[in-house]
């Protein structure tokens, strides 16, 4: 598919019917639901719309910015041709940006389900667009503590969400999961609220009984998520976690990272392993210094959970240096 | 000089340098780093030599000795470009 002028045109005029949104600090209007806060406004930074369906899962064109193939077939390639990006999800879908990066279009590839694509926009795509045009994005789920902000860090299945969903329930507030935007603001860096979706490993379900039961639902992908209120206004961030469990553990540990060992932990936690461009992969490695040497960076030995002993929220608050009304916040 | 495939970064007065080639990733320390910096332009070694006994206190023979070791163990790593010096 090519994007000819008139039809950008007509694409970026928001319709009445589409869905408001506010997500990692971009307004979108889109005509897909997404697991995204609803906001309305009178202008968008980003227009999605539902594309023709592809006719095969053929590489899209143009320079290799990120991939990632597993075993099984699945996996992305995102490339930057002279329309725009192109975020190709194998075997799901490819999801096209205009060449002003304004509008995003979603195409099934052959034999999928459109089940996956408003995660895949409102994950993936909107990570590596992001990415791509600079700004700083972590893999990593965050929560506010007081008017603080601590994120969490790691490869997946490694308990961020788990961490994030037992946080919020004993008292912290949701800010994202799994995709951070951070912005520079003074000396240090500030959160951008994200998804207000929480979604729970096998194993971590049992966290869903600390929230409202009309709270809980499945997604496509046979994950339990959990529906939260978000903060909506970005927070300074405090520090990053790298959450390591353990079943042999029964009390928690921060082990504060410094300089180079906290940079390479960030590195090697993201999601930079995709990035095939030299000038994004450069940004990344500049904006992760600032991060590293701004914000404290710490690995935590956690003892296994759910459940998680009421001292670990003690020992969150400590390590943030919390003071009251704030400290005392956690149950 | 440093070659192009590699980024490098100043974190506090140390420095890290990953090769884009390889993957890896070093640390350096304060004088490291300030060598490195240096590094990133064309630069004759006995530049760095007499900037290094200028800005630390180090005798001559262990400074040159030193740096013809850093030298050596980034080049042998790929990381940095050597040209013979014409007269």
């Amino acid at each position: 598919m090519s994007y000819a002028v008139s039809e950008q045109t007509l694409e970026l005029q928001a319709k009445a019917t589409d869905y408001g949104y506010k997500l990692y600090g971009l307004k979108l209007s889109s005509e897909i639901a997404l697991p995204a806060v609803s906001h309305q406004s009178d202008s968008y930074d980003l227009i999605v719309r539902s594309g023709e369906p592809l006719l095969n899962d053929d590489l899209p064109g143009g320079r290799i910015l990120a991939t990632l193939r597993w075993k099984d077939g699945r996996g992305f390639t995102h490339t930057e041709t002279a329309t725009g990006y192109r975020f190709h999800f194998h075997g799901v879908c490819e999801i096209r940006s205009d060449s002003a990066r304004n509008s995003l279009t979603a195409h099934l590839l052959p034999g999928a389900s459109q089940g996956l694509v408003p995660l895949l926009i409102a994950g993936n795509t909107l990570a590596f667009l992001l990415t791509f045009e600079g700004e700083c994005v972590l893999h990593a789920s965050a929560v506010a503590l007081g008017e603080t902000a601590v994120a969490m860090v790691g490869r997946s299945g490694t308990g961020k969400s788990t961490l994030a969903a037992w946080l919020c329930g004993a008292g912290a507030s949701l800010i994202t999961d799994d995709i951070l935007r951070l912005q520079r603001c003074g000396s240090g860096f500030q959160c951008v609220p994200g998804t207000p979706y929480l979604r729970l490993r096998q194993g971590a379900t049992s966290l869903a009984e600390y929230f409202p039961p009309n709270a809980s639902f499945w997604t496509v992908d046979a994950r339990l998520a959990v529906r939260l209120e978000t903060i909506q206004q970005a927070l300074s961030l405090g520090a990053i976690v790298i959450p390591q469990p353990s079943r042999s553990r029964t009390d928690i540990e921060f082990k504060r990272l410094r300089g180079p060992a906290a940079h390479l932990a960030l590195l090697s936690y993201g999601r930079l392993g995709a990035l095939k461009a030299n000038d994004v992969l450069s940004r990344q490695f500049d904006w992760l210094a600032d991060l590293a040497m701004a914000v404290p960076v710490y690995e935590v030995a956690i003892p296994w959970g759910p459940p998680f002993d009421a001292h670990i929220a003690r020992a969150f608050e400590d390590m943030l240096g919390l003071k009251k009304p704030y400290a005392g916040v956690l149950a | 000089m440093a070659m192009k495939d590699q980024l490098s970064c100043d974190l506090g007065g140390q420095g890290a340098v990953l090769s884009l080639k390889t993957d890896l990733y070093y640390e350096l320390n304060g004088v490291g780093q300030r060598i490195w910096t240096l590094l990133q332009q064309p630069i004759a070694i006995t530049e760095i030599r007499d900037t290094l006994l200028k800005e630390y206190q180090v005798e001559p023979a262990q400074c040159e000795q030193d740096l013809q070791r850093f030298i050596e163990d980034m080049w042998a790593e790929g990381l940095l470009e050597i040209q013979e010096e014409t007269a």
